[in-house]
């Protein structure tokens, strides 16, 4: 029969626990933990999932932004209440304290709305959300807005998951952030552009850039236009005096006395370099990085090559005697499409190649492919003679015996 | 050494106008006199069949100039060969192995041989519509290969020790050939469909040349590298060719062949 005294102690204790259970309880810590963060699902604005490139996968281009696509991130949480909100937060720095998320000296912004308080979760944040930097109180939704889609040299952009008391305090608990380098800016502008016409094909080339890895660039687009808009010829200016002597460019010497009696005209100068204007070559304005629409495309090429072969255009053969525009843009390893060129035009048409020649001469000699050719009817005549070789030789042999 | 030597002493007024035959006869002279050093030296013949090693085959190295004879092809216009690619010929550069399979006493050695060769022609085309230069390439790939009968009479270089060794040879011959340009392998469109720029010519090939033992210029040297990597004899020679690839039994050829001459070293092991 225990004592007074020892069931005393015993509920004093029992009470000691419950009371450390209890405060332990409300002191649990809440989490956030993002799951996906070395390789995020992107989605196009189909909603289909996006092929990542081979280099910088996890980066963000000019194109990712402008294709609006979204990342899908996956997070698990814990030990949040009722008046607790989990939220996510954009910024070039780090967004963790208030002084960054509110008031004059905010930098961050919210690329999305509160985030559902589950245990798990997967949610879309568009990428113009993430680069819009607006710092607006609200969250807005710029998924709808190209513009911003702006020119950004390489950055490095985060998303800070943290939990957060009421309105807005310092974190509470845990935080984690996914990193996402950022480059919206394309290649240098390529030079020395030039197209000689071929047989039904354009050969384009330009100045290399230098040795692979010493700039960023990955390859090169070719872009075609089978309606180029004549170029507007240059013009200078001449000065025409009486005196002869007198007489020259607007940039002449001409005294004084002279120059009431000359006149000034205007004259016309071919275009040189075979340039010639496209309207659809021509990147649409307010933006340095726009591309033109991809049925333009009509070759690539990778490295820091500097010469590709265009046979088509728009899935058809080029044409004979049809001219066309050409301009050329460097890529980057994030995928950034630099400024094109100015076009160059060119025309295909048919060349002296050897075989149109021969055969335009009454040459009649052809069609059958070397890989069936009768090899073995001249490698047969070598073991003949080697047969007739090794008789002769054991005749020999057995005279001299 | 001793071809320099006789033409220091070869008189001067007469020179200019009998240049060839001085040249000539100041070679055969040379080489005459070279075999006469061999032969000071204790019959280099000799004494070479007392350490030589066995010899069964002959290398050698082809380098020549060819312009093939597409041209001569009877019917046609003009001449799309030479309007092409010019008039300059085109190094071809090839290999021929012969089996000295039979020894002829007193002659020299007999056997099967087969040779391959290489050449290439390309060059800008140009566009048609006004005669600039277009940025398409053409070219033409000829691989010549034959397989023919080598006779080597040797018997001037082993039993009188004068380094000359004549040689004859003569076989069959075939050429595989590709026109192509820029886009690839080149087609043209004609009314029966479309004719690739691609086949094979089936012709004879003779030969006749003259080799020059360099082994008479440093017999020890040449001992040496028949002990060491058994090579018995090591020439330079000379050589005409009838490559006459017009198409054996062939309604169509391009003749690809050439009447050439080559020069090469050859190595018998």
């Amino acid at each position: 029969m225990p004592r007074p005294r020892q069931l005393l102690s015993v509920f004093l204790l029992l009470g000691v626990v419950l009371a450390v259970l209890s405060f332990g309880g409300r002191a649990r810590a809440q989490t956030v933990a993002i799951s996906n963060k070395a390789s995020l699902v992107r989605r196009a604005s189909d909603g289909s999932v996006v092929t990542k490139r081979q280099v910088n996968p996890e980066a963000i281009s000019y194109d990712d932004c402008f294709g609006n696509q979204t990342l899908e991130i996956t997070y698990t949480a814990s030990g949040f209440t009722a008046n607790q909100s989990l939220q996510v937060w954009a910024g070039t720095q780090d967004c963790k304290p208030i002084a960054a998320r509110s008031g004059t000296t905010q930098q961050c912004w919210r690329p999305y709305g509160n985030l559902p308080n589950a245990q798990a979760q997967t949610i879309s944040i568009p990428v113009r959300n993430i680069l819009t930097r607006r710092t607006d109180t609200n969250v807005g939704d710029y998924s709808k807005d190209a513009t911003v889609c702006k020119d950004i040299a390489l950055t490095t952009y985060s998303l800070f998951f943290m939990w957060v008391q009421g309105a807005g305090t310092e974190p509470i608990g845990t935080t984690d952030q996914v990193d996402l380098q950022v480059k919206t800016v394309g290649p240098a502008s390529l030079s020395g552009l030039k197209v000689l016409p071929g047989n039904t094909r354009l050969i384009v080339t330009w100045d290399a850039v230098g040795e692979a890895g010493t700039v960023d660039q990955v390859g090169v687009r070719v872009y075609c236009d089978d309606k180029p808009t004549s170029k507007a010829p240059d013009t200078k200016q001449v000065v025409s005096c009486p005196d002869a002597t007198a007489a020259g460019d607007a940039d002449a010497e001409i005294s004084d006395a002279g120059a009431d009696a000359c006149t000034t005209t205007t004259e016309t100068v071919p275009n040189t370099g075979g340039s010639c204007g496209s309207s659809n070559l021509t990147p649409p304005s307010g933006s340095q990085s726009a591309l033109p629409d991809a049925k333009y495309l009509c070759a690539e090429t990778g490295g820091t090559g500097a010469r590709v072969v265009v046979e088509s255009y728009n899935g058809q053969p080029l044409t004979n005697d049809q001219t066309y525009a050409v301009a050329v843009a460097a890529v980057d390893s994030y995928g950034n499409v630099g400024t094109l060129v100015e076009p160059t035009c060119a025309t295909p048409g048919l060349t002296s190649d050897f075989w149109q020649v021969y055969r335009d001469s009454g040459g009649q000699a052809g069609g059958c492919s070397t890989e069936a050719a009768p090899l073995g009817g001249l490698l047969s005549a070598f073991p003949l003679f080697v047969l007739v070789a090794s008789l002769l030789r054991r005749r020999v042999r057995n005279r001299t015996r | 050494m001793i071809s320099l030597g006789f033409f220091g002493h070869a008189p001067g007024a007469p020179r200019r106008t009998r240049a060839p035959a001085l040249f000539g006869g100041a070679l055969l002279v040379a080489l005459l006199g070279g075999a006469t050093e061999a032969r000071a030296a204790d019959s280099l013949a000799h004494r070479r069949s007392l350490y030589a090693t066995p010899q069964h085959f002959a290398l050698e190295l082809r380098f020549s100039p060819y312009k093939p004879q597409i041209d001569d092809e009877p019917g046609l216009r003009g001449k799309p060969y030479q309007t092409t690619f010019g008039t300059m010929p085109r190094l071809l550069f090839g290999g021929e192995l012969d089996w000295q399979a039979l020894r002829i006493p007193h002659v020299g050695t007999l056997g099967p041989g087969l040779g391959v060769g290489y050449t290439n022609m390309s060059d800008t085309a140009r566009l048609l519509r006004d005669g600039s230069l277009s940025g398409d390439d053409t070219s033409l790939d000829i691989w010549s290969l034959y397989t023919v009968a080598v006779l080597r009479v040797d018997v001037l270089w082993r039993d009188a020790g004068v380094p000359l060794v004549p040689y004859v040879k003569g076989g069959l011959g075939l050429g595989l050939w590709r026109a192509s340009n820029t886009g690839g392998t080149a087609e043209v469109k004609t009314a029966t469909g479309t004719v690739r720029g691609e086949g094979h010519t089936f012709g004879t090939h003779v030969a006749g040349g003259l080799a020059l033992a360099l082994d008479f210029l440093d017999p020890g040297a040449s001992r040496s590298m028949d002990q060491t990597v058994g090579i018995n004899n090591t020439y330079f020679y000379a050589e005409y060719y009838l490559s006459m690839l017009n198409g054996i039994g062939q309604t169509a050829p391009l003749r690809v062949g050439a009447n050439s001459w080559t020069m090469g070293l050859t190595f018998e092991f």
